[in-house]
C-alpha cells in the first residue's frame, strides 16, 4: 500500500512538473527566422516587431537572415526547424505558389501557422500618359487587342505574375493576353514601365506610391477587399465587379510537429504585438498593411490561397 | 533649423568608423553594413540617420581598398576592379601611396558626383528615364567589350570571362521561370551568391597560393622598404595630390562617368569602377591611372546613385535600396515631395556627403594609412591565417547559410587553379557581374518585342550606344592588330640578326 503511494506521489509529481513545464514555455531565447535579406519589407517588419513581441513574452527574440535559394533556404530552416517552439519564423506568398512549390518540395502544410501579420496588396500601375484612364478602359481594350499590351513587375512565376493571371483568369481572358515580361523585381517592372518598355505593372502599392506620388504613373485598381486608407479615391477590382484580390503576405509559423498549446501561446503574444502603437506607426509609413488573423483563420487562409491559385493554374492551363 | 547638429556629426562619425570596419573585411558589404544598421538607425529620427548612412556608405566603399593594399583581396565588390594595380603599387612604392590614390581621389569623385546630385537632381532623371532593356543591353555590353579588351592575352580574358558567365547561369531564370545547373539543390536555386565568389576567388584563392608559393625572400624586401619608407604623411598627401594634378582629366571623366553609371537603377558603384579602369587599361594606363579611375568612379557612383532614388523613388543600387525603405518607414516619399516639404532634410544629405568627402575620407584614409603601415609588420603567414578567418564569417555572414562554406571552399580551388594557368580572376568576377544583366536585358528586350533584332536599334539612346560598341570594337582592333605586326616585326628582325639558329 506504501508502495503504490509512492508510486502515485512520484506520478503525480511528475505530472505536475511536466505540465508546470509546458506552463513555463518560454524560458529561453526564441529564433525568429527571416527567410529574406536584410533591408526588405519582411527584414523591416521582422525587426520591428521583435522588441515588442519580447515585451509580450518576456524572453529576447533574435532575428536571423536565413538567406538564399530564391527564400528556399530560410522557409527549409523554418519547416525543419525543431518544434518546440524556440525556433519560428515568419513565412511569405511563396508558400502558395505552385511553381515555387514544385521546385522546392516546401509548401503551406511545412508549417503550423501561428498568425498571419501582413497583407500587402497589389496595385495596377500604368504610365501617366496611358491611353486608359479607368480599370475598365484598360480590361475593355485588353479584350479588344488581346496581347497587344505588356506587363511586369517580378520574374516569370513570381508573385505578381500570379496577380496578374488571376486578374486575367477573372476577366475571363488567357495568359497571353497581357504576356508578361520577367524583369528583376518592382523596381526594375517600374523603370521600364515609366521608360515606355512595357504597358502595365503589377507591384504593391507601396512599392510604387513614390512614382505616383511624383506623378510619374497612376493607380487603376487595386487588388484589395475594401478601398485602400491612404489612396480612397482608387477603387478595388471587386467594386467593378471582378471577383480577384491579391496580396502578397508575412504570417508568423512555427515548424508543423509544434505543440497546439505553444502556438496558441505565441499566437497571443503576436496578437498583441501587432497592436503596439509605435510598431502601428511603423508600419503605416512603411504602407505595410496589418492585417492579423488567429492561427485557426490563418490555416484556413493558407489552404484558401492555396486552392485559388492551383484553381488558375488548372484553368488557365500553366505548364512550369 | 540647425543643419549639423552635434548628434548628427557624431552619426556621421560613428557611422565611417563602422562603415570603415565592414568595408575592410572581405566579404562584408555595404549593403550588409546598412541593413544591420537599420533597427538602430530607425529611431534616430530622419536626420540624424541620413548622416549615419551616409557616414557608413561612402568609407565603407573606399574602405574596400585596404584589403586590396594589405593583402590584395578586395574588402567589397566594388574594389575589385583594380586589386592587381593597387596592391602593386602599394609593394612597389609604398602602402600609404597606394591608400592616398584610393582616398583622395575617392574623396574628389564623391565631390564632384555632390555636385551632380545638388545641380541635376531633376534634370538628370529625365536621362535615366530614357533606358528601358535596349539601352541597359547596349550599354552592358559596352562594360564586357571594354572587360575583355583589358586583358593583355584576349583569349585567355575572353574564357574567364565566360567561365563567370558560366557559373552566373546557376539557379533560378528569371525569364523563363526555370532552375539551370541546381542538381536538385535548392541551396543554388537563387544562384552563387556574387559575394561569395569574390571572397572565393580573391580571398581564399590567394591564401592558396601563399599556401603553395610562400615567399620569403619577397617578404624580407618588403620589410626592408617598409624600414626606409619616407614619412606617410608624405606619401599619402603631397604625392597624392601631385598625382591628381597630373590626371586632373582622367579624375573628370571617371567622375562624370561614375556618377552616371551611378544613377542608372540596377547598375551600382561596382559596374561604374570596372568601366573606368577597364577602359584605361585598354588605353595602356599606368598602375596609378588605372586605379586612380577606378577609386574615383566608384565614389562617385555612391552619390550619383541617390539620384533617381531621392527624385523618382527607384533604387540606383542595392544601398539606395535600403534608402528607400527607410524613407518609407520614416514617413518620407521620395520624388518632388520630398524637394518641397523636406527641404532642409535635403540639405542635410548635401552637407552630409560634403563633410564625409573633405573631412572623413582623407583623414580616415591616412588613419587606415598608418594601421596598415603596423599590419604589414606582422609576418605574412600569420596575416594569411586571420585572412582566411575572416573570410570565413564574411561568408557565412551573407546568408548565414553553412552551404556557402563549401561553395568557397570549391570556388576558392576553382580561382587558384585559374591563376596558375595565367587567367585574369577579376574578369572572372566581372563576367558574373555583367553576364546575367547582358543575359536578362536581351530576354526583356525579345519578349517584350516578339523576337525582333531590329527593336534594339530603334531608339535614339540605344542607337548611339550601339555605334559607341561598334566603334569600341574597330579601335581596339585596330590597335591589337597594329601591336601584333610591330611584333612580328621585332621578331622578324631578331631572327636576321641572329641567322641559323
Amino acid at each position: 500500500m506504501k508502495r503504490w503511494f509512492a508510486l502515485l506521489a512520484i506520478l503525480g509529481m511528475a505530472l505536475f512538473a511536466m505540465t508546470g513545464m509546458a506552463q513555463k514555455y518560454p524560458t529561453r531565447p526564441i529564433t525568429l527566422v527571416v527567410p529574406w535579406s536584410a533591408g526588405g519589407s519582411t527584414d523591416l517588419t521582422a525587426r520591428a516587431l521583435a522588441p515588442v513581441l519580447e515585451k509580450a513574452l518576456g524572453v529576447p527574440i533574435q532575428v536571423v537572415n536565413r538567406t538564399g535559394g530564391g527564400g528556399a533556404v530560410g522557409h527549409g530552416a523554418i519547416a525543419q526547424g525543431r518544434p518546440d517552439g524556440y525556433t519560428i519564423g515568419i513565412i511569405t506568398l511563396e508558400v502558395v505558389l505552385p511553381p515555387w512549390v514544385a521546385q522546392t518540395k516546401i509548401d503551406a502544410s511545412s508549417f503550423a501557422p501561428i498568425s498571419l501579420l501582413v497583407l500587402n496588396p497589389v496595385a495596377i500601375v500604368v504610365r501617366k500618359d496611358a491611353p486608359w484612364k479607368t480599370a475598365q478602359e484598360l480590361i475593355a481594350d485588353l479584350k479588344q487587342n488581346p496581347g497587344k499590351y505588356k506587363a511586369s513587375g517580378t520574374a516569370k512565376w513570381g508573385s505578381y505574375d500570379f496577380a496578374r493571371l488571376g486578374f486575367l483568369k477573372s476577366i475571363g481572358l488567357k495568359d497571353a493576353a497581357l504576356p508578361w515580361v520577367p524583369t528583376q523585381g518592382a523596381a526594375a517592372a517600374l523603370q521600364e514601365l515609366i521608360s515606355g518598355g512595357i504597358n502595365v505593372a503589377f507591384v504593391s502599392i507601396g512599392e510604387a506610391s513614390a512614382l505616383v506620388k511624383a506623378g510619374e504613373a497612376r493607380y487603376l485598381a487595386f487588388m484589395t477587399d475594401n478601398r485602400f486608407p491612404a489612396f480612397p479615391d482608387i477603387p478595388t477590382l471587386k467594386e467593378l465587379g471582378i471577383d480577384w484580390t491579391f496580396a502578397s503576405f508575412l504570417m508568423a509559423a512555427a515548424p508543423k510537429f509544434a505543440l497546439p498549446s505553444v502556438v496558441d501561446q505565441l499566437d497571443k503574444a503576436f496578437a498583441k504585438a501587432v497592436q503596439d502603437p509605435e510598431f502601428v506607426r511603423f508600419m503605416n509609413n512603411a504602407n505595410l498593411v496589418i492585417n492579423h488573423l488567429d492561427r485557426k483563420a490563418s490555416l484556413a487562409f493558407l489552404e484558401e490561397r492555396t486552392k485559388a491559385m492551383n484553381q488558375i493554374v488548372q484553368e488557365l492551363g500553366l505548364k512550369f | 533649423m540647425s543643419f549639423f547638429s552635434p548628434e548628427a556629426l557624431l552619426a556621421l562619425l560613428l557611422g565611417s568608423l563602422y562603415g570603415a570596419v565592414f568595408g575592410a573585411i572581405p566579404g562584408l558589404t555595404a549593403t550588409l553594413a546598412l541593413s544591420l544598421a537599420i533597427p538602430v538607425l530607425l529611431f534616430l529620427g530622419p536626420y540624424v540617420a541620413m548622416a549615419a548612412i551616409i557616414g557608413i556608405t561612402s568609407t565603407a566603399i573606399f574602405a574596400g581598398d585596404i584589403g586590396s593594399v594589405l593583402v590584395r583581396i578586395p574588402g567589397t565588390p566594388a574594389s575589385a576592379a583594380y586589386t592587381e594595380e593597387i596592391y602593386d603599387i602599394g609593394q612597389e612604392r609604398s602602402p600609404a601611396y597606394a591608400l592616398g590614390i584610393a582616398s583622395i581621389p575617392s574623396a574628389i569623385g564623391s565631390l564632384i558626383g555632390l555636385v551632380f546630385l545638388v545641380l541635376g537632381s531633376l534634370a538628370l532623371v529625365w536621362l535615366a528615364k530614357q533606358f528601358s532593356s535596349f539601352e541597359y543591353f547596349w550599354l552592358v555590353l559596352l562594360g564586357i567589350v571594354s572587360g575583355i579588351f583589358a586583358v593583355p592575352s584576349l583569349l585567355k580574358g575572353a574564357i574567364a570571362f565566360g567561365i563567370g558567365m558560366l557559373l552566373a547561369t546557376i539557379g533560378y531564370d528569371p525569364a523563363l521561370g526555370h532552375p539551370r545547373f541546381t542538381f536538385g539543390q535548392p541551396n543554388l536555386l537563387g544562384g552563387i551568391d556574387f559575394i561569395i565568389a569574390l571572397v572565393a576567388f580573391f580571398g581564399v584563392s590567394e591564401v592558396l597560393e601563399h599556401l603553395f608559393h610562400g615567399s620569403s625572400r619577397q617578404e624580407f624586401r618588403r620589410l626592408e622598404r617598409l624600414a626606409r619608407g619616407s614619412s606617410v604623411f608624405r606619401e599619402f598627401f603631397v604625392e597624392t595630390w601631385r598625382l591628381c594634378l597630373r590626371e586632373k582629366w582622367g579624375l573628370w571623366r571617371s567622375s562624370v562617368i561614375g556618377t552616371f553609371v551611378g544613377f542608372l537603377p540596377g547598375a551600382g558603384s561596382d559596374i561604374a569602377a570596372w568601366i573606368c579602369s577597364n577602359f584605361r587599361r585598354m588605353r595602356g594606363g599606368t598602375k596609378e591611372q588605372i586605379t586612380l579611375e577606378g577609386t574615383t568612379a566608384n565614389n562617385a557612383a555612391v552619390a550619383g546613385a541617390w539620384i533617381p532614388a531621392m527624385a523618382l523613388g527607384i533604387p540606383g543600387d542595392t544601398l539606395t535600396a535600403i534608402l528607400l525603405g527607410m524613407f518609407l518607414a520614416m514617413g518620407i516619399t521620395p520624388g518632388p515631395e520630398l524637394f518641397n516639404k523636406y527641404s532642409s532634410l535635403v540639405v542635410q544629405i548635401y552637407l552630409a556627403f560634403f563633410l564625409a568627402s573633405v573631412v572623413i575620407m582623407p583623414f580616415g584614409g591616412y588613419l587606415s594609412a598608418l594601421i596598415v603601415n603596423a599590419l604589414l609588420k606582422i609576418p605574412m603567414r600569420a596575416l594569411m591565417g586571420m585572412v582566411l578567418g575572416l573570410c570565413v564569417v564574411g561568408t557565412y555572414a551573407v546568408n548565414n547559410n553553412p552551404f556557402d562554406l563549401y561553395l568557397l571552399a570549391i570556388l576558392g580551388a576553382l580561382g587558384f587553379v585559374l591563376r596558375q594557368g595565367g587567367f585574369p580572376i577579376g574578369q572572372v568576377v566581372l563576367g558574373m557581374i555583367l553576364g546575367p544583366l547582358l543575359e536578362q536585358h536581351f530576354m526583356v528586350s525579345m519578349i517584350k518585342t516578339h523576337w525582333s533584332f531590329a527593336s534594339f536599334f530603334e531608339r535614339p539612346v540605344a542607337i548611339l550606344l550601339a555605334l559607341a560598341n561598334a566603334l569600341l570594337v574597330a579601335l581596339m582592333l585596330g590597335i591589337r592588330y597594329q601591336q601584333w605586326r610591330r611584333l612580328n616585326r621585332l621578331r622578324m628582325l631578331a631572327s636576321l640578326a641572329k641567322p641559323e639558329e
